[in-house]
């Protein structure tokens, strides 16, 4: 089971919709290009920070679990910008990039997966003329959400034979197996769809 | 299909752990692989589609990158710029491995031009941006990745021309 970065909640930030959340972000992130200056900088993280703990009520936990992959990140700025400019710099930069990324991280834990899918749908109504479906797109997205388990499953699968078979470690020769299982899936899957009534081209 | 069984093989494979190469610094994850496979197998239509559909479903807030990363925080990190090119590599290894026949060594130059230069082409200047480091410093942060792809390029061409022996379909 594939469990989505979503946390349920019942907050302002958690009933606004998925489309206004993602304005708002690329606003900040328009803001946060041309802000200049530590002050207004420090106030605009301070600000998200409060909003992602207390607003949205999802916590300092959360907060910590959106930065942690970032410090190897934090790291390099802090000593490169240093090397080449100086700590202000470095200060600037870490700012920039933990207000972007908690804002990114804010709007992911308090929107539902199903929302998100319905503003990306609508944004491929304009490419409708280009072939694109907004039906086909969500029909692809659910189908995939499926299927990473069941690739999953192949791969824990291939491994348990060659293991009964003394292969424990043999890693690469596990690929071969998986991937002409995966083509073969393909195939079956395609069928299946064909048969409900899809078009043989759709199921390439 | 293949779009999306690809999409959720390059998924699956990143939630492998990762595997330490000796010699190398940083921990190579599988995932890179899952796009030079789809190159290599699938074509280029459909393996850039199955990337953009992985990025997709990352964006709507599935954590599918390795390390158990995702959501929209992925996309205004430092290594945005690789993810992007991850779409525009998978579809360049698949038009350079269509048109260059299909020997190990001409997979393992498709899977060089289009998994790592092009893959690097766009990661290296989005880092820069967002670390607010020179194009230079940047791409030579990246060195350290070098060996763990060109191990993944050799890796991923091999399984490739094993595959399509097994399933002449593919690659096609």
């Amino acid at each position: 089971m594939i469990v989505g970065l979503y946390m349920p909640g019942d907050s302002t930030i958690h009933n606004v919709s998925a489309a206004l959340k993602l304005i708002v972000m690329f606003a900040i992130g328009t803001v946060l290009v041309f802000l200049d200056g530590l002050v207004p900088l420090a106030i605009l993280v301070i600000g998200i920070g409060f909003v992602f703990t207390s607003v949205a009520g999802l916590g300092a936990g959360r907060l910590w679990s959106a930065t942690r992959p970032l410090l190897i990140w934090l790291a390099i700025i802090a000593a490169t910008q240093i090397w080449i400019a100086d700590g202000e710099a470095a200060i600037g930069v870490i700012f920039r990039l933990v207000a972007l990324v908690w804002t990114a991280a804010l709007v992911t834990f308090s929107t539902r997966l199903t929302d998100m899918a319905d503003v990306i749908a609508r944004l491929c109504l304009p490419l409708r003329p280009l072939g694109v479906s907004p039906d086909r797109v969500a029909f692809l997205i659910a189908l995939t959400i499926r299927l990473i388990p069941a690739v999953f499953e192949t791969v824990r699968e291939v491994r348990d034979v060659q293991r009964a078979r003394g292969l424990e470690r043999a890693y690469l020769a596990a690929f071969v197996p998986v991937l002409t299982r995966v083509l073969g899936q393909a195939d079956v899957l395609s069928d299946a769809l064909v048969a409900r009534g899809f078009d043989r081209w759709d199921t390439q | 299909m293949l779009i999306a069984l690809f999409a959720a093989l390059t998924a699956a494979l990143g939630l492998l752990p990762p595997i330490p190469v000796p010699l190398v610094p940083v921990p190579v994850t599988a995932q890179t692989l899952g796009v030079m496979l789809a190159g290599c197998l699938i074509g280029p239509r459909r393996s850039g589609l199955a990337m953009l559909l992985l990025l997709v479903l990352i964006a709507l807030g599935l954590p599918l990158l390795s390390g158990g990363r995702g959501g929209l925080a992925v996309f205004v990190g430092p290594s945005a710029g690789y993810l992007l090119g991850w779409v525009v590599g998978a579809f360049t290894i698949g038009v350079t491995a269509a048109r260059w026949g299909s020997s190990t060594a001409a997979l393992f130059v498709a899977n060089c031009i289009g998994g790592i230069i092009v893959v690097y082409a766009f990661g290296i200047p989005v880092m820069a941006v967002v670390l607010d480091l020179p194009l230079t410093t940047a791409a030579l942060g990246s060195v350290a990745f070098l060996p763990g792809d060109l191990i993944k390029a050799g890796i991923a061409a091999v399984v490739a021309i094993a595959v399509r022996r097994a399933y002449p379909a593919a690659g096609q």
